[in-house]
C-alpha cells in the first residue's frame, strides 16, 4: 500500500502549491501514472478519498489518474516505440537492449483551484483525457 | 483557475536519494539494496556475505522489516555493523529513513554497505535508496515466473542471486529456463545460482562486491 505514501506526498505538493497561488478550494487533480510506476489506479484514488475527507482544501477534489503506457528507445536500432509489459523488446529490430523513455513516472499533472467567491467550471479539455482503470503492471 | 505543475510525486523521495547517493560517493562506500520476496534468503545471503567480506574490510548492514530487531541481530553475529529499521506497516523502506540512519552511522569506517530491504517485489522498486547498484535474491521454489510478473522490479536491478541452488532436484524448475526468463526482462543482469546455507556458488558475486568496493574507494 505505497499508493497511500504517494497520496499523502500529492496532497503535501498541492497544499504548498495552493497556498502559493491564494487558493482555498481544489475541485480537481490530475495525475499521470505510468503503467509500470508500480502504482495501482484504483489503490491511488482509495487512498486520496480517505486523506481528503478531514480536509478543508481538498475534500471536494476529484482525482484524475490517466495511464502512461510504456515507450522504449532501442539501444541496438534507435528506434522509439510503445510496447506492451513485460515484453521490453524491440518491435523493430528485436532487440532486449532496450531504454525505458515512458511509463515509470508518477506526475501531479495539474489541478483546478477557485479562491472564495470564485466559482469554477468543469474541465477543460486537455486535462480531461481517458480515466485510467487498467491493470497495472509491476 | 487551472494550475499546471508537471512535477513528480516522487521528487522528494529521488532528491533525497541523490544525496544519500553523494553522501555514500563522498565516503567511498559502496551501497547495494538487497531485495527480494519475503523468505527468498535475503538476509542468509547477506549473513555469508559479511562472513566472508569481513575478513578484509569493513561491512556496514541497514536492516528494513515491518518489526522486530531480528535481522540486524543476525548479520551483526556474521560480523556488520548493522542498524535495524522498523517501518512499522510500511511496505518498503524510502531514502528519507535510510539517510537517517546515514546521518548516524560513522560512514568513514565502511567500505561496504548492505541495505535490506523490506520483502517484497513491488513497492521497493520505485523508492531508490541512494545505494550505487541494487541486487535481488530470487529463491528457487519461487519458480520461473516472478521475473515477468514483477518486470519492474527486476529491470531496476543489476544482480539476481537465485537462492536455493541446493534445491535443483527435489523442484521442477528448470534453471536454464529461469535465466531465460530474467533476461527477457533484464538482458543486462548477472545470475549467480548460490546456497546461501552452504556459501555454494557465491564467489562471483564476492568478486563482484571487491570489484565495486575498489571503485568506490578510488572515487572518494
Amino acid at each position: 500500500m505505497h499508493e497511500l505514501t504517494i497520496a499523502r506526498e500529492v496532497m503535501r505538493v498541492l497544499r504548498a502549491s495552493a497556498a502559493e497561488e491564494s487558493l482555498d478550494r481544489i475541485e480537481s487533480v490530475s495525475l499521470k501514472v505510468g503503467v509500470i510506476s508500480c502504482l495501482h489506479p484504483a489503490a491511488l484514488r482509495t487512498a486520496f478519498s480517505v486523506l481528503k475527507t478531514d480536509d478543508e482544501l481538498l475534500c471536494g477534489a476529484r482525482l484524475q489518474v490517466q495511464c502512461v503506457p510504456v515507450v522504449i528507445r532501442c539501444s541496438r536500432c534507435g528506434g522509439r516505440w510503445e510496447v506492451d509489459p513485460p515484453e521490453f523488446l524491440c518491435p523493430g529490430c528485436g532487440s532486449r537492449r532496450v531504454r525505458v523513455l515512458k511509463g515509470e513516472e508518477v506526475i501531479i499533472h495539474s489541478y483546478r483551484g477557485t479562491r472564495t467567491g470564485e466559482e469554477e467550471g468543469m474541465l477543460d479539455e486537455d486535462s480531461a483525457g481517458t480515466e485510467c482503470n487498467a491493470e497495472v503492471r509491476h | 483557475m487551472k494550475i499546471r505543475l508537471a512535477q513528480s510525486a516522487m521528487q522528494k523521495y529521488d532528491i533525497k536519494a541523490e544525496q544519500n547517493a553523494r553522501l555514500l560517493a563522498k565516503s567511498g562506500v559502496f551501497a547495494v539494496d538487497v531485495m527480494g520476496s519475503p523468505g527468498a534468503g535475503k538476509t542468509e545471503i547477506l549473513e555469508r556475505t559479511v562472513e566472508a567480506m569481513v575478513q578484509d574490510m569493513t561491512v556496514g548492514v541497514i536492516e528494513g522489516d515491518i518489526c522486530t530487531e531480528r535481522d540486524a541481530d543476525r548479520v551483526r553475529a556474521s560480523g556488520a555493523q548493522a542498524v535495524q529499521i522498523n517501518t512499522e506497516g510500511a511496505c518498503h523502506l524510502d531514502a528519507h529513513m535510510v539517510g537517517e540512519v546515514l546521518e548516524n552511522m560513522t560512514l568513514g569506517e565502511l567500505d561496504l554497505l548492505f541495505i535490506e530491504n523490506v520483502g517484497n517485489l513491488i513497492c521497493p522498486t520505485r523508492f531508490r535508496s541512494g545505494a550505487a547498484e541494487r541486487a535481488i535474491v530470487l529463491s528457487l521454489p519461487e519458480g520461473t515466473d516472478k521475473p515477468e510478473k514483477y518486470p519492474s522490479m527486476f529491470r531496476s536491478c543489476a544482480v539476481t542471486l537465485v537462492n536455493k541452488i541446493d534445491l535443483i532436484d527435489v523442484l521442477p524448475v528448470d534453471l536454464a529456463e529461469l535465466t531465460l526468463e530474467i533476461r527477457r526482462v533484464n538482458p543486462h543482469m548477472r545470475i549467480w545460482p548460490v546456497c546461501a546455507r552452504t556459501a555454494q556458488g557465491m564467489e562471483g558475486w564476492y568478486e563482484w562486491l571487491r570489484e565495486g568496493v575498489r571503485r568506490s574507494a578510488a572515487g572518494r
